[in-house]
């Protein structure tokens, strides 16, 4: 599925709480399957945010266009940017940034999850948590929340090199870090990028031989296929042999 | 938004493997080299969009981090027969070809020239406060907020080209090489899985 899909097949949750209300009540997963904004009651504007934010993952519209699009509806419900520029106000433009950027990254990594096959996960089995987009007021914290969700899962597939913030694909530290492990209030509850709110950190893949390197255990993170899908080795090899395969020949690619 | 195929740019002896592999090997093979050309673009993109703020810088403004937010939402897909990339940033196209860009229900495009502008529609400005006017015989937009003085927020234009530029994104040679090599690492590493 592609992430516009991904944006478009999710509920409306008009709702009265704030974020911290809706962390607490409501499960994570009905938040990930979700299109909400804490105080947010109009299913009209929730509709509009659902459809702005495919369209961004389409492509179609940047981020400026996808912000006015919102904001017009904001200004006819009475809301302006004018009351004032926190995040608490729906109009702000901090707060309308947040919504469609968090919507496409999520969507964005849904996505990319979804395409983890077996195959991609033995060529590259483990992902790293870095910078990936700046934000004026980095949170300098991620060591920290790195340690803290790495400690509370018994550093299950993370590496241990102090220096860099790397695990396997299936290491429960993902969604330790997404649920705030050490104590942060600032997360989603999602065992993937963002992690938190407003957060510039994401996923970059890490190949096998570097997993290796950082002393993790590539083979740990395989997603077994099922036996009835599991294709013949001995295919591949014959395919191989009558097409002259010569890794060195394809790698370079065509000229 | 652009979409890159991955089988068009496959080694010929790889895309002839495929045709005698089954759906299970291919979607495999289609899936690594997908995923291959992924991490490729994005990476390439985020270099270039560290060194691509020349609008911001000349008009004093942050800039939008149009690029790099574009580069974190690259994804991949593949099936058995296809496999595609897909690079959702508004505006990539230009990549392969001039862009003529007209307004489209409006008389003018808006070509921000001043720091508040940058980043901004018209009308956002608008609800921020601005007062945005346009004065006589002038293909511009004034502007003042709070009582300031008038200045020029955007040219009026109508009609836009933006020439092509083909390194915002991987060559052709980059994107073929990011492919197989790979799919040819995959292949090499299950044909090793076999012998060992």
């Amino acid at each position: 599925m592609n992430p516009a899909d991904i944006i478009r097949i999710k509920d409306l949750l008009p709702t009265a709480m704030g974020s911290d209300e809706l962390r607490e009540q409501v499960a994570a997963d009905i938040l990930r399957r979700s299109v909400f904004s804490a105080r947010m009651e109009s299913a009209r504007y929730l509709a509009q945010m659902r459809e702005v934010c495919a369209q961004m993952m389409e492509g179609r519209i940047s981020q400026a266009t996808a912000r006015d699009m919102l904001g017009g509806i904001l200004e006819r419900m009475g809301f302006s940017p004018q009351d004032g520029g926190s995040v608490r106000n729906p109009a702000s433009l901090r707060r309308l940034d947040l919504i469609v950027e968090t919507q496409t990254q999520m969507a964005a990594n849904v996505a990319r999850l979804s395409e983890q096959t077996p195959e991609v996960m033995e060529m590259w089995p483990a992902w790293e948590l870095t910078r990936l987009e700046g934000r004026d007021l980095p949170r300098g914290d991620w060591p920290q929340r790195w340690d803290a969700a790495a400690r509370s899962v018994g550093f299950e597939g993370v590496s241990r090199d102090y220096g860099r913030m790397v695990a396997l694909k299936d290491s429960p530290v993902w969604q330790a870090l997404g649920d705030g492990a050490g104590g942060f209030r600032d997360t989603l509850g999602n065992p993937f990028p963002p992690f938190a709110f407003n957060s510039g950190m994401g996923w970059v893949d890490v190949t096998r031989e570097e997993c290796e390197e950082l002393g993790l255990d590539p083979d740990g993170a395989s997603v077994p296929a099922e036996a009835s899908l599991a294709p013949d080795r001995e295919e591949l090899a014959r395919a191989a042999e009558k097409w002259g395969f010569d890794y060195d020949e394809i790698a370079k690619g065509v000229a | 938004m652009v979409t890159l195929n991955v089988t068009a740019h496959m080694h010929p002896k790889l895309a002839g493997m495929l045709t005698d592999l089954g759906p299970v090997w291919r979607r495999a093979i289609l899936g690594v080299g997908a995923t291959g050309l992924q991490i490729e673009v994005a990476s390439h993109i985020r270099r270039e969009a560290s060194g691509r703020h020349r609008t911001a810088s000349r008009l004093g403004a942050r800039p939008t981090g149009h690029l790099e937010k574009g580069a974190a939402r690259i994804t991949s897909h593949a099936t058995a027969d296809r496999a595609t990339v897909r690079v959702p940033i508004a505006g990539i196209a230009r990549a392969f070809r001039d862009l003529e860009i007209v307004p489209v229900n409006a008389k003018a495009l808006t070509i921000p020239v001043s720091a508040a502008a940058y980043g901004h529609r018209v009308r956002e400005l608008a609800r921020m406060g601005w007062s945005i006017f346009r004065p006589k015989g002038h293909d511009v937009l004034m502007g003042s907020k709070d009582g300031s003085e008038g200045e020029a927020l955007y040219a009026l234009k109508k009609r836009v080209v933006v020439r092509q530029d083909r390194t915002l994104l991987p060559s052709d040679e980059a994107i073929s090489a990011a492919i197989n090599k790979a799919c040819a690492a995959y292949v090499k590493f299950e044909l090793s899985r076999r012998t060992a």
